[in-house]
């Protein structure tokens, strides 16, 4: 059965890669609708596939189709041409699995990678004929969730969602699936539901809290509105990844994806503390995976999947405790299967420069090195643990082995930046230039090249710079025409950077409290969506979306003060104390460096809440 | 090394993936069967298989045809037991060949295609003959696009027709079926053909009125590229 009635048919054969709706994928599950009590709908809020390639929806449906009272299957924003036609037949956002409307799911959970795409929640919700406020659902309307990294700041979204996940979802999805499951059985209210489950630790109901704000229009605090309702909301962690389920039998997606290849999550979390890194610390403490079963998951992936790619994932690759008879284990089973291997972020170090001489011994794809900043001065600031050393003796070795594509990547508008940083940059691209000249016998051929790719700070809550005033756009475009310029007399550097007008919505979206819903909604309504997306990208339509809502976002992107700055996402405790953040801003300032935890503790607060087994390894 | 041509059909919801989603399935289906192919040499190795005439996206087979090496030597029925078990719905074996190192490949070698086309529109007087005055025209000129430019182009098709027959209608639809030119000399999309009678009898056309089932390739003389 392929649940594909003739109407869809007639709108598949007029649209653009018609296989992203049709399902019917590997690995992909169909279960009975009437023979279980919940209905999950998991909606990654962008295209099959982008969503198709991100592994955290990979372990949730394989976590909840695992029990047998659920149902996940998976909803993607459809194309541009996709809506229309559906909009203009009158189809409604509908499961890749069986086609049936999101608006029949019990539950729908949005995961939120990234701020742009919080157009596309509202839109989905629309295109699912669903009410887009929270307030306005009654009953027999599915209840509407939403986690991932930016659910660490719900408030911009808190109007249009019931509830939000907080952390490692694998554990509470299920338990607040078990909770509608006796919910539905007895009866009760929505209310009664959002009630029940907001005692879950890292469930966030945001209709039980009230923002106040002071008269200067800033966020002053959070009242309740239920009393039972927690005072801060934790995140969830998974203490033990061996235990945790993840997929031995991945989905295989028909059409190319982004990354159409077997993934193992290696470990989660970051010991390192770059201080600009939201990954790095919500994502605290460090769970690693054990190197049996990473191979074990390896030898099912592969078997199951026919993949001719592998990749480990991870924050660092290289700071894996046992990375270097995990990595010689697995060149050895990707040899024997003729399956290539790939290593995202690794530590340029000696061991990584064999692993990859090895494993790209035919045609070397690019070298990508981020420094992040110019000068080790502002690296010191940033906390980013590389050395001009590390920089070019890395980069020699590069040379040697034949690599003739860098890509370097820097943030500009980073805290106390000054133009010397930004010489630093082109400092760094200039001396592997050279390093590559002398290698060459002083010969300046065209062969070599490098990319230096800049993007733009952007603050992000639950990190020790979650106060600081974004550069202005002013500032951030004439930081980008100076190194353009810079670089224009460079031979063999080819200069890129982000647009500023994305940087500069993506801190306010970031930063926002929920008064800048009113922004989202209206952008939408003025036509915005997949608003990730260059080309679909409009920055009129948001300003004009933000001054008819009423809103400054120069508030949200440019305002911030570390020493009495109350900050909306406080609600959600991310383990990390708020005291670690200050005094980490406050070692910043000084240029001082925050040393890797593995080397001892260094007092972020998340071990009163769970254990760190990497704490002062090194 | 042995080379076999396999004999497959792709139905269901399998036709609206690409030629080289196609492609790409196979060689994952290869891997979990743990049939090892045969590997190019060179910089840029790829296991060596290739499927004797794409199928455009959207349109069903009946008897599609692939050609692959491995490396170790499987009996006919083996080989289409093992890949058969693993393939999603929609695509199975029909038949299998172990073939003589020799023979020059199926792409080379096909020359026509048959197709069964249901079209979705009001009846049509007198189809038969209408069809059979069209095919007999002189020259058949009809406006297609340039792959690379999308320019429209007129070109004739009318030496592209082998043959055409009306089946009768059916489920709101006109049912026929036409043997076209196939291959790497002369192809002929059985869309460009029905947009071309059509045209012809000054009635409204669109792509998504038609279902084409690719039912067979063949050899210009009309022998199936597998003989039974």
């Amino acid at each position: 059965m392929n649940y594909i009635g003739e109407e869809l048919e007639r709108l598949l054969a007029r649209v653009e890669k018609p296989a992203r709706y049709i399902g019917g994928e590997l690995h992909s599950v169909i279960k009975d609708p009437k023979t279980v009590d919940t209905r999950f709908g998991f909606v990654f809020p962008d295209t099959y596939e982008i969503g198709m390639s991100y592994l955290g929806m990979q372990i949730l449906y394989h976590a909840l189709n695992a029990e047998e009272f659920i149902f996940c299957e998976r909803f993607f924003a459809p194309g541009m041409d996709m809506e229309e036609e559906m909009r203009k037949a009158g189809i409604p956002f509908f499961s890749i699995e069986t086609k049936t409307p999101a608006k029949e799911m019990d539950i729908l959970g949005f995961t939120l990678q990234y701020e742009m795409c919080y157009t596309n929640v509202i839109n989905l919700l629309d295109l699912s004929g669903i009410p887009l406020r929270s307030k306005d659902r009654g009953e027999g309307v599915p209840f509407i969730s939403a986690g991932g990294p930016c659910a660490f700041n719900p408030e911009p979204l808190a109007e249009f969602i019931d509830f939000f996940v907080i952390g490692d979802g694998e554990e509470v999805n299920i338990e607040l699936c078990r909770i509608h499951k006796e919910w539905k059985a007895t009866g009760g209210s929505r209310r009664a539901f959002l009630e029940e489950i907001c005692k879950l630790e890292g469930i966030y109901v945001p209709a039980f809290y009230e923002p106040v704000y002071g008269e200067d229009g800033a966020f002053i605090r959070m009242d309740k509105l239920y009393k039972a309702a927690p005072d801060r909301i934790s995140k969830r962690v998974v203490q033990n990844l061996d235990t945790a389920p993840f997929p031995e039998k991945p989905i295989v997606p028909l059409i190319e994806v982004v990354h159409d290849r077997a993934v193992v999550e290696i470990f989660r979390g970051c010991t390192r503390g770059c201080r600009f890194c939201q990954a790095g610390m919500i994502y605290r403490p460090v769970r690693e995976r054990s190197k049996e079963r990473i191979e074990a998951l390896v030898r099912a992936q592969l078997e199951a999947s026919g993949y001719d790619e592998l990749s480990l994932l991870s924050l660092s690759t290289s700071d894996y405790s046992e990375i270097e008879p995990l990595v010689t284990d697995l060149m050895i089973t990707c040899r024997q299967k003729n399956v290539a291997l790939s290593l995202p972020s690794l530590r340029l170090d000696s061991f990584s420069f064999h692993v990859l001489d090895e494993i790209q011994s035919y045609r070397k794809s690019s070298l990508t090195f981020a420094p992040e900043a110019g000068t080790q001065r502002l690296r010191n600031v940033i906390n980013k643990s590389i050395t001009e050393e590390d920089i070019y003796s890395s980069m020699k070795q590069a040379i040697q082995l034949g690599w003739i594509n860098i890509k370097l990547y820097f943030m500009v508008g980073l805290p106390t930046e000054t133009y010397a940083d930004l010489d630093g940059i082109v400092e760094i691209a200039k001396n592997i230039m050279n390093l590559y000249y002398e290698h060459n016998g002083g010969r300046k051929n065209a062969r070599f090249n490098i990319t230096v790719s800049v993007s733009n700070f952007v603050p992000k809550p639950h990190t020790p710079f979650q106060w600081f005033p974004q550069n202005t756009r002013e500032q951030l475009r004439e930081k980008h025409n100076y190194l353009k310029e810079k670089f224009r007399t460079v031979r063999g550097v080819h200069f890129t950077y982000h647009d500023t007008e994305t940087s500069y919505i993506e801190a306010v979206l970031a930063r926002g409290d929920r008064r800048v819903a009113a922004a989202i909604l209206r952008a939408w309504e003025l036509g915005s969506k997949f608003d990730g997306w260059r080309e679909h990208f409009d920055y009129g339509r948001w300003m004009q979306a933000f001054s008819e809502a009423g809103l400054a976002p120069e508030c949200y992107a440019y305002a911030g003060d570390p020493e009495n700055g109350a900050v909306c996402w406080q609600i959600i405790d991310s383990g990390i104390s708020d005291s670690y953040f200050r005094r980490e801003w406050k070692l910043a300032m000084e240029e001082t460096i925050t040393p890797d935890c593995r080397k001892g503790c260094t007092g972020c607060g998340i071990n009163r809440t769970a254990v760190c087994e990497r704490e002062g390894t090194l | 090394m042995s080379k076999y041509l396999i004999k497959f059909e792709k139905n269901g919801l399998l036709r609206y993936i690409s030629h080289l989603d196609l492609m790409r399935l196979f060689q994952r289906t290869f891997k979990r069967a743990d049939i090892r192919l045969s590997y190019s040499k060179g910089f840029n190795p790829h296991p060596k298989m290739s499927i004797a005439q794409p199928l455009s996206l959207g349109f069903t087979g009946g008897g599609e045809y692939m050609e692959f090496e491995t490396v170790e030597e499987y009996t006919a029925e083996d080989l289409s037991d093992k890949l058969n078990r693993l393939f999603p719905a929609g695509i199975s074996i029909l038949k299998c060949k172990l073939l003589n190192e020799n023979r020059k490949n199926a792409a080379a070698l096909v020359g026509m295609g048959s197709y069964e086309i249901g079209w979705k529109t009001k009846p049509l007087a007198e189809a038969a003959d209408v069809l059979d005055q069209f095919c007999h025209l002189k020259e058949i000129f009809v406006e297609k696009a340039q792959k690379k430019t999308k320019m429209l182009k007129q070109i004739d098709i009318q030496s592209m027709i082998k043959s055409a027959e009306y089946l009768g209608r059916q489920d709101n639809k006109e049912w026929f079926r036409v043997f076209l030119a196939a291959g790497s000399e002369a192809n002929l999309n059985p869309e460009l053909f029905m947009k071309a009678f059509s045209d012809f009898i000054e009635r409204d056309f669109s792509k998504e009125d038609l279902r084409i089932h690719r039912e067979g390739l063949y050899l210009n003389d009309g022998t199936p590229l597998i003989e039974s």
